[in-house]
C-alpha cells in the first residue's frame, strides 16, 4: 500500500500542471506576504513622519507596548479622566463635541503640544473610549460627549457589552444582512454576558495581521485543486484506466492510494502555504500578545478565545475546507472527463463565491459565508452574529463551515471511490 | 482453468457490440480475428471485468467473474488497445507500479520487472523515462507489464500494434513460451501472428463468432478456393471487379500475377494454390472491404 500511496504521490507531483501552478501561485503569495509587510504604513503624530514596512511596525509596537496591561475599571476610568483633563485644559468640551473628526484633531494639533497630542491620539485612547463613541466619532469628541455627559469611564465593560448588545438586537430586524432566530439570537447573548472581563491590552499585531490574511489560503487551495483535478479524470484521459482497473487491487487499493495520497499532497502543500503566511508575519511582526483577548483586535466580538486561538481557529478551518476541496476535486474528477470542466468548477466554487458573497443577505449570505474567501475573514470568523441553526442547535461560523466541509469530503471522497470502482472502460 | 462465456452481449444504446457470444476458453492460444467495429475490444474489455455484459455472464472454473472480483482479477493480465502510460515514470517505475497494483509482493517485483524488461528487449532502458521511448517501446512495455502476474489469462488486444518484423518474432516467442496451461485472447490485425501463435482463431463479425477452429482447419475450408492467374491488364482488372484479390505482382514478363479467392476455378489457366489465413479473413469479409 505504502508503494501504491508513493507512485500514486508521484504522479501527482511530476504533472507539468501541478508542479506549474504550485510554485506560481506559492511565489504569488511570497509577493504579497512581502507586499504585506512593505505597505504597513505608520504615522508618527508627533514629528509627523511617515513610517512604513518593518520601522512602521516597530513604531506601532513601540507606541502600544507601554499601555500594555490589565485594563481594569479603575485603571480606565484613571486614564480616560487623565485624557479629559489634558485634552481640554485649552478648551471646552462643549466646543469639540459637535465638530467632525477632521476638525476636532485639527483643534487638537492646534491647542496642545505635539508630543502630548501625539499621545492623545493613541490607538490606546481609541480603543478605551470606543464604547462611547457614536456615529463614527473619534476619541477627541467622544471623551468631550462624555465629560458632557457625565459618563462614568470606569463602566468601559458594561458600556462595550451594550454596544455589543445593540449590534445583536439589529440582528432581529428582518431587513438585516442575516436576520436571527430567537435561538440564534439567546446563543449570542449568552456568549456576549459570559466573556471575562477585565481584559489585557497590548500589542497583537501580528496575529491581527495573520487573522488578515487568512484568506491568502484560498490560492494555495487552487494550487492543490489543479494540482488533483486529473486523479482519476486523468486516468481516464490517458486511457490508463482499463489496465488499472483490470488489476487485482484496482478497484480497492488503488483508489485507496489515489485518496490518501491526495491528502497527503494536500496536506503538504498547505502546510507549507500555511507556514509561509504565519511565518512571514510572525517573524516580522513578532509574535507579541498571543495570549490577549481577541477584543483587543474586534472589541465587540463575542468570542471568549485569544487572538493566537482565533488564529488557529482559522487556519483548522481553512484545513478543513482544504480537505473538502480535495474531496469535491477528486469526486468531479471521477466524474468527468475533461480537466478544464473539473479545474472550472473549482475555481467558481472557490473564487466567485468570494466576489458575490459580500454582496448577499439572508440564506445567500450564510451560505457564501461557508466558503473559503468569506470564511476565512475576520468579519465572519470573529466578528458578526452570523450562526448556522436548525431549531434550537445553533453552531458558530467557525464551527459550521468545519462541519459542513468535514462532511463534504467525506460524502465526496466516498462518492468518488465508488463512481471510480464502477468506472467502464467504454 | 476453464473460461465460460455464456450469451454474453454488450450493447451501447442502439448498438449491439457483442450478441450473445458463448465459448468455453481452456488453456491455449486464441487469436481474435475481426474488421474493425467487429467487437473484439469489447468482448477483451468485458473478459478483463473492466466492462460490465449487459447480459450473460464470463464464468472461471464455474463461479461468476463478478463474483469472484479481486480474485478473478489476480488471474488477469491485459493489454488493453492504445493505453496510455505515465511519461514521467521510469519504465521500471511503472512495472513496480504495476506490480504492486498486482498484489506482487515488493521483494519479488523488481526481479520479475527487470526479467520480463529483459524478454521484451527493454533492460538497458528500464531507468529511461517513459516519454523518451518509441511507440513500439512502449508496447513491448504494455506486454511486459501484462505478464507481471504470471496470469492464468492472458488478454492482449492488438499487442503487435507498432513492433517491427524482429519485435514481432520476439514476440510470438514470448507467447510461446509464456502460454502453456495459460489462456491467451489476442486480437491482431496482422493474420499472419495469428496463424503462426494461435491454437484455435476465432472469426468475429457484428459482434458474433462466425468461424473458430485451429488455424490449419479453418484454412483448410478453403482448399481448392485459392487460384494464382496470369493475366495481362484488361483480364486482371475483370477479375478484381468479379472475385476477391487478396494479392497481386507483377512476373517478370510484365503480367500480372493475381491471388485470386474463388469458389470455382476463375480461369482456364488457373493454377489452385494453399490457402492461408489471410485468405480466410479477406473471404469471410469480403462484403467489408
Amino acid at each position: 500500500m505504502r508503494s501504491l500511496i508513493c507512485f500514486e504521490l508521484k504522479k501527482i507531483i511530476t504533472r507539468k500542471s501541478t508542479w506549474v501552478s504550485a510554485v506560481a501561485l506559492y511565489a504569488l503569495l511570497c509577493v504579497l506576504m512581502a507586499a504585506n509587510i512593505l505597505q504597513a504604513v505608520a504615522y508618527d503624530n508627533e514629528t509627523g513622519q511617515r513610517y512604513s514596512g518593518l520601522t512602521a511596525i516597530n513604531y506601532e509596537k513601540s507606541i502600544v507596548k507601554p499601555h500594555a496591561g490589565l485594563l481594569t475599571p479603575q485603571l480606565i476610568s484613571e486614564e480616560i479622566t487623565g485624557y479629559q483633563q489634558e485634552a481640554f485644559a485649552t478648551v471646552s468640551p462643549q466646543e469639540v463635541v459637535d465638530l467632525s473628526s477632521a476638525a476636532a484633531y485639527d483643534l487638537m494639533e492646534e491647542l496642545l503640544p505635539a508630543a502630548e497630542c501625539a499621545r492623545l491620539q493613541s490607538p490606546y485612547y481609541g480603543y478605551l473610549l470606543s464604547p462611547w463613541a457614536q456615529n463614527g466619532s473619534g476619541a477627541f469628541q467622544t471623551a468631550a460627549r462624555m465629560q458632557l455627559d457625565g459618563t462614568d469611564p470606569s463602566t468601559f465593560y458594561e458600556a462595550l457589552q451594550a454596544k455589543t448588545l445593540r449590534q445583536l438586537d439589529a440582528g432581529l430586524d428582518p431587513s438585516s444582512a442575516a436576520p436571527l432566530t430567537n435561538a440564534e439570537y439567546d446563543f449570542w447573548k449568552q456568549k456576549v454576558e459570559a466573556l471575562p472581563t477585565p481584559f489585557e491590552y497590548g500589542y497583537a499585531g501580528g496575529w491581527q495581521d495573520l487573522l488578515n490574511c487568512l484568506s491568502f489560503l484560498v490560492f494555495g487551495m487552487l494550487a492543490i485543486c489543479i494540482g488533483l483535478t486529473p486523479v482519476f479524470c486523468g486516468e481516464y484521459a490517458a486511457r490508463t484506466d482499463a489496465v488499472l482497473l483490470a488489476t487485482r487491487y484496482g478497484r480497492t487499493r488503488l483508489i485507496a492510494a489515489k485518496v490518501a495520497a491526495s491528502l497527503l499532497f494536500a496536506t503538504a502543500y498547505y502546510l507549507l502555504y500555511a507556514a509561509t503566511i504565519a511565518g512571514i508575519i510572525l517573524a516580522c511582526y513578532g509574535t507579541d500578545g498571543a495570549h490577549l483577548p481577541i477584543q483587543v483586535l474586534v472589541s465587540t466580538s463575542p468570542y471568549n478565545i485569544t487572538v493566537s486561538q482565533a488564529v488557529w481557529l482559522g487556519m483548522g478551518v481553512s484545513y478543513v475546507m482544504t480537505l473538502g476541496f480535495t474531496g469535491l476535486t477528486l469526486l468531479l474528477s471521477s466524474r468527468l472527463r475533461s480537466q478544464v470542466a473539473v479545474f472550472a468548477i473549482d475555481a467558481c466554487l472557490l473564487l466567485i463565491t468570494g466576489f458575490v458573497g459580500t454582496s448577499a443577505k439572508g440564506l445567500l449570505l450564510k451560505l457564501f459565508s461557508l466558503f473559503p474567501i468569506n470564511g476565512l475573514s475576520v468579519g465572519v470568523l470573529a466578528k458578526n452574529f452570523l450562526s448556522y441553526s436548525a431549531g434550537p442547535l445553533v453552531l458558530e461560523p467557525a464551527t459550521a463551515i468545519a462541519l459542513t466541509w468535514f462532511v463534504a469530503a467525506a460524502a465526496s471522497i466516498a462518492a468518488a471511490a465508488l463512481i471510480f470502482r464502477r468506472h467502464q472502460v467504454a | 482453468m476453464e473460461l465460460t462465456l455464456d450469451r454474453l452481449s454488450k450493447q451501447f444504446g442502439e448498438k449491439i457490440a457483442v450478441d450473445r457470444v458463448s465459448a468455453t476458453l481452456t488453456p491455449g492460444v486464441y487469436g481474435l480475428l475481426g474488421a474493425n467495429g467487429a467487437g473484439k475490444t469489447t468482448l477483451m474489455r468485458m473478459l478483463c471485468d473492466v466492462l460490465r455484459p449487459t447480459s450473460g455472464q464470463i464464468a472461471l472454473n464455474g463461479r461468476s467473474v463478478r463474483a469472484l472480483g479481486a480474485e478473478y482479477r489476480s488471474h488477469l493480465g491485459y493489454l488493453p488497445q492504445d493505453f496510455g502510460y505515465y511519461p514521467e515514470f521510469t519504465a521500471l517505475d511503472f512495472m513496480g507500479y504495476m506490480a504492486a497494483l498486482k498484489g506482487i509482493p515488493a521483494s519479488v517485483s523488481r526481479r520479475r520487472s527487470l526479467e520480463l524488461l529483459d524478454a521484451v528487449g527493454l533492460r538497458d532502458m528500464a531507468k529511461r523515462r517513459i516519454k523518451t521511448f518509441s511507440g513500439g517501446m512502449k508496447q513491448r512495455l504494455g506486454i511486459a507489464q501484462a505478464m507481471l502476474n504470471q496470469p492464468g489469462i492472458l488478454v492482449l488486444d492488438e499487442p503487435t500494434a507498432g513492433l517491427d518484423p524482429k519485435e514481432r518474432v520476439r514476440f510470438r516467442n514470448l507467447i510461446a513460451s509464456f502460454a502453456q496451461d495459460k489462456i491467451v485472447v489476442l486480437s491482431t490485425h496482422i493474420v499472419s501472428d495469428v496463424e503462426s501463435i494461435a491454437d484455435e482463431v476465432i472469426v468475429m463479425r457484428a459482434g458474433s463468432f462466425i468461424m473458430r477452429g485451429h488455424p490449419e482447419t479453418i484454412v483448410s475450408a478453403l482448399e481448392g478456393k485459392v487460384w494464382e492467374c496470369v493475366a495481362d491488364a484488361r483480364e486482371a482488372a475483370a477479375l478484381e471487379s468479379r472475385f476477391i484479390v487478396a494479392n497481386a505482382h507483377y512476373t517478370p514478363d510484365g503480367r500480372n500475377a493475381l491471388r485470386v479467392i474463388a469458389d470455382r476455378c476463375p480461369t482456364p489457366s488457373a493454377t489452385p494454390l494453399r490457402p492461408t489465413l489471410e485468405d480466410v479473413y479477406l473471404h469471410v469479409f469480403r462484403d467489408e472491404l
